[in-house]
């Protein structure tokens, strides 16, 4: 009888496997997925940023490609600009990370949300489980993405600045030149989105 | 759109508040604000620009990085291994799995003298906690001994156990026999085994069992990952962990998350063992009867539970009957198992530990029997005459802390007629009190007494034995419910609630009159209806409630003269209106309703309450339903109404908060009802009402716990007197803020903080300081902080003079 040494890990064209495995409802190929999906999509925001021309960049890799067809989307993207990328670059990461942390989440396993349930031995189970860290942190990404749904209601850009700010990761004047509006402008509505935000999450 | 105007507009002003320094932020934000509520809301925002938080600012990123660290402390990372190369005298080879409470390792002794051969391969389990505490590790010594005497061909033996430092503290570790073996249910399937073959494994199995309940151990934990079959055929019982996961899952329905409190297989454990119940050897005989089930028929004795439902495996190994194993095959198998297999079989099944197999040498005996085609001893499946010698372990707290490995002592018993008495009684005293109206106290011995109970239904003493027993079960469990919850423990409080509906369902079977049957159902249908969570279980707590109300208006009816039916009329009703209140209700116009409900409840208080000597009680309970009127009628948008509600009910309690009412009322409860007054006082628009009723509520507290209710030495311990205490600082905190901001429009008050201001400040920094150590002391407390309380009073700090 042979007992495994090592972790199923970590070994090269796993990402395909990975792949494979999440379309297939396997929730920790997408554990593995994300984070590289990740990474590949700021790998070549900061392509862009150091290049002078956007074309070649803009290619954009088999895997992020993959990935993003995968979720759903059918179109082929072509980004003409720079400034185009990013939003589209926010987005998809906003959406990729709140899936993830929807599939994630203590609420959803095994495949439906079953939120309220009348059965008297679950909320004893919920109860006595010791909390899951990951499960919070799962659940404050949820929590976050709702109250920007709420916030881009109010005010669509300042919604924007967030995405870019927040899921893109770019910065004040990345931002601004995202947006094509100003520095000072930018400043002002992460200030008061973050003020904003922050009281809702807390006390909301 | 409004909203969308509304936020333009403070954001320009949020924007320009921010753009100055912060000490100027205040008195631009009074001066500039159109009014109390935008001053309010504005503050709110401003204050929060000022915190600190790690998610926002770090990005997704950051998220990503936090998800990713938090998931490899939580989960099994082989890559522990490179950490503890060397674990005393042991040096790691590999790992083999994960359990419960931390890795399973092949290890191998280290040669010394360096050029010996080294010692052969052990399994070593290295436990993830520490042995922080000296209790813990005295216990750990203990089991490490008793571990050590158990030597039988068919156990896993127990070589060695130690202490292992390390930068994460001192973990303990055990050194075991390493078998090199496979599942048993692996193995019976791969060689398709007959029945015979099957049984001649499992007895041997038995008699390793038999040979460690011999020396006071219980395994609690009786697997097939447990049970190993080496290459020579022999089977060994290991510990739990000690089995390679394999691709295809050889264990039915293992729970994934291993919560430390209960360490089991779910589909393997016993009744008792699901609820959380004292374990006996009689439970190692149950979980050997599902392992037979399984090895026989390859299924679950429970039908109709999908794979990792832990919730219907739950409920199924509690209530549902297990289905006969001849049934669930065909052919040649079936015949050989119709008939006296499955009658052993279901017999280790039983829900009752009484009724299982006496011991698992008889179990093995009337295996051997079967195989050999004789016919069972009819006594052995009736209830032994004699007890067993008694197996009970301590429970709860037991089963926390002997984690080193499954097997754990026993301790003898009394005789059972003596418990039975005083366990009786211990009940009965306590229902008395609840008659009288008195709060519920500790709940530690009224648990043991309704245990003792339970677990005990030989008939007695005479034939008023399971009459008294049913009511004394229901109201036991009725109390310790209301008693747990007091204390924080909501799990608990919704088991007990459950099991006292049970018993008093069940009163009627026992014999038990109608009228005390009724009671009992709907004092317990009540408990269960307080129990229950608010945002989970509505439709389950209005049934409830529903059904209570039915039963005290029957009671009503049949008894219209008496006190007792009118005062249980009067407490569904003030339930029901909470229910309400309670947001989750997807009622129609819920506050009305409420406000209905309740307002009843109140007349039928004061009806009682109206020349009776023990008025004291009925105004006790009445100024809660009060309460809940106040807010109901607040809700319903009637602020007059409620503040004359309000002002009635703090009256009210003022004239109670003396010793006399101290029994219905405690000071601690007085408290924290003029805190939550002020609250209503202060939303329904009366700020000076507010600030009077936060006073008294101090006040009242300060008496309670006879020091000024601040932080320090002076502190009351417990914390549910801490957060009440903490809250009503808050409350009084929250009014004088109120008043102040009323009193503060005008340019002339910006320069000077008023009095009100500094107060409130003062009162947020006690409310902190109180809080400041209260964390939840198990899973799912009560008494835990409101965080956004917290923050929000953290926020407002800020904006105080001193910070």
């Amino acid at each position: 009888m042979q007992y495994p040494m090592l972790p199923i890990d970590e070994r090269p064209g796993s990402i395909t496997q990975w792949l494979n495995g999440w379309a297939q409802g396997d929730d920790q190929a997408l554990d593995r997925l994300v984070p590289r999906v990740y990474a590949q999509l700021r790998q070549m925001a900061g392509r862009l940023m150091r290049a002078e021309r956007d074309d070649h960049v803009l290619q954009g890799t088999a895997l992020v490609h993959e990935a993003f067809m995968r979720m759903g989307q059918q179109r082929q993207q072509r980004w003409e600009s720079r400034r185009q990328f990013f939003g589209w670059m926010s987005m998809t990461m906003r959406r990729i990370l709140v899936e993830h942390a929807r599939q994630r989440s203590a609420l959803c396993r095994g495949g439906g949300c079953e939120i309220g349930s009348l059965d008297l031995l679950q909320a004893e189970a919920a109860e006595a489980l010791p909390a899951d860290p990951a499960a919070e942190l799962h659940q404050s990404l949820l929590d976050l993405d709702q109250a920007l749904q709420r916030l881009e209601a109010l005010d669509e850009r300042q919604g924007r600045v967030v995405e870019l700010r927040f899921f893109g990761g770019l910065s004040v004047e990345q931002t601004a030149e995202a947006l094509q509006c100003s520095v000072a402008t930018v400043k002002r509505d992460w200030a008061t989105a973050r003020a904003w935000l922050l009281r809702e999450l807390r006390l909301g | 759109m409004q909203a969308v105007a509304r936020w333009r507009r403070l954001k320009a002003l949020l924007a320009d508040a921010l753009a100055l320094p912060a000490p100027q932020r205040l008195a631009h934000v009074q001066r500039a604000a159109a009014d109390t509520a935008e001053a309010r809301e504005l503050l709110g925002l401003v204050a929060a620009a000022g915190a600190e938080d790690s998610l926002l600012d770090r990005g997704a990123q950051g998220w990503l990085d936090d998800v990713q660290s938090a998931r490899q402390e939580t989960q099994a990372s082989p890559a522990d291994a490179a950490v503890h190369r060397q674990v005393g005298a042991y040096e790691l080879l590999g790992w083999i799995a994960s359990g419960g409470m931390g890795q399973v390792y092949r290890a191998r002794r280290r040669a010394e003298p360096p050029g010996d051969a080294p010692g052969p391969v052990v399994a070593l389990k290295l436990m993830r906690q520490g042995v922080a505490d000296e209790h813990f590790s005295r216990r750990f010594d203990a089991e490490r001994r008793a571990l050590a005497r158990l030597s039988h061909p068919n156990l896993a033996r127990l070589l060695d156990a130690g202490v292992h430092t390390s930068a994460g503290g001192d973990l303990p570790y055990l050194v075991m026999e390493f078998v090199d073996g496979e599942p048993i249910d692996h193995h019976c399937s791969r060689l398709g085994l007959r029945v015979d073959q099957v049984l001649a494994l499992f007895r041997s199995l038995c008699h390793a069992v038999q040979h460690a309940h011999r020396q006071g151990m219980v395994h609690r934990d009786i697997k097939p990952a447990n049970v190993l079959v080496t290459a020579e055929g022999v089977v060994k019982l290991v510990d739990f962990g000690i089995a390679k996961q394999v691709g295809h899952q050889t264990t039915a329905a293992t729970t994934a998350t291993a919560a430390p409190m209960r360490l089991m297989t779910l589909a393997f454990a016993s009744p008792e063992q699901v609820r959380g119940q004292p374990v006996t050897v009689a439970s190692d005989l149950y979980s050997l009867g599902v392992l037979l089930h399984h090895l026989l028929t390859g299924c679950s004795p429970y039908r109709g539970v999908a794979p990792g439902d832990d919730l219907a495996l739950r409920n199924a190994v509690c209530r549902q009957r297990p289905r006969r194993p001849s049934r669930l095959v065909d052919g040649a198998r079936r015949g050989a198992l119709a008939g006296d297999l499955d009658r052993v079989l279901l017999a280790c099944l039983h829900k009752q530990p009484a009724r299982r197999p006496a011991s698992a040498a008889v179990l093995a005996r009337d295996l051997h029997r079967v195989q050999q085609g004789r016919p069972l001893r009819r006594e052995a499946w009736r209830r032994a005459a004699r007890r067993r010698p008694g197996v009970l372990l301590c429970g709860l707290a037991a089963a926390a802390v002997a984690l080193a490995a499954g097997w754990q002592q026993h301790q003898q018993r009394e005789t059972a007629a003596r418990h039975r008495a005083e366990a009786l009684r211990l009940v009965q005293d306590d229902m008395r009190h609840a008659d009288a109206g008195e709060e519920p106290g500790d709940p530690a011995g009224l648990r043991r007494a309704v245990a003792a109970l339970q677990a005990d239904e030989a008939p007695g003493n005479g034939a008023a034995w399971p009459a008294e027993r049913a009511l004394a079960l229901a109201g036991g469990h009725t109390r310790l419910s209301a008693a747990l919850w007091n204390e924080g423990h909501r799990a608990e409080a919704l088991d007990q609630a459950r099991q006292a509906v049970a018993a008093a369902r069940g009163a009627a079977a026992a014999g038990v009159a109608p009228a005390a049957r009724q009671r009992a159902l709907a004092a317990a249908l009540l408990a269960l209806a307080d129990a229950l969570p608010a945002a989970d279980a509505a439709a389950a707590r209005r049934a409830a409630l529903d059904e209570a109300r039915l039963l005290a208006q029957g009671q009503l009816q049949a008894h219209p003269g008496e006190a007792a039916p009118q005062a249980l009329l009067a407490q569904v009703d003030a339930s029901l209106g909470r229910y309400y209140l309670d947001g989750a209700s997807v009622e129609q116009d819920a506050a009305g309703r409420a406000a209905a409900a309740l307002a009843a409840s109140v007349d039928r208080y004061d009806g009682l309450a109206a020349g009776r000597s023990a008025a004291l009680r009925w105004t006790a309970q009445a100024a809660d339903a009060r309460l809940a009127l106040a807010e109901a009628w607040l809700r319903a948008g009637r602020p007059a109404d409620a503040l004359a509600m309000v002002r009635r009910a703090l009256e009210d309690s003022r004239a109670m908060a003396t010793g006399a009412a101290g029994r219905f009322l405690p000071r601690h409860a007085a408290g924290a009802l003029a805190a939550e007054l002020a609250q209503l006082a202060r939303r329904a628009g009366d700020a000076g009402l507010a600030v009077s009723a936060a006073e008294t509520a101090l006040a009242m507290l300060v008496a309670a716990n006879g020091a000024a209710g601040t932080g320090g030495a002076n502190a009351p311990p417990h914390p549910r007197d801490r957060l009440i205490h903490a809250r009503a600082h808050q409350a009084l905190g929250q009014a004088l803020v109120e008043r102040s901001l009323a009193d503060a429009r005008g340019a002339a008050a910006a320069a000077h903080p008023s009095a009100d201001w500094q107060r409130a400040c003062s009162a947020y920094r006690q409310a902190l300081a109180l809080l400041q150590p209260l964390a939840p002391r198990w899973p799912g407390d009560r008494w835990v902080p409101d965080g956004a309380a917290v923050f929000e009073m953290r926020l407002f700090l800020r904006a105080c003079p001193d910070g």
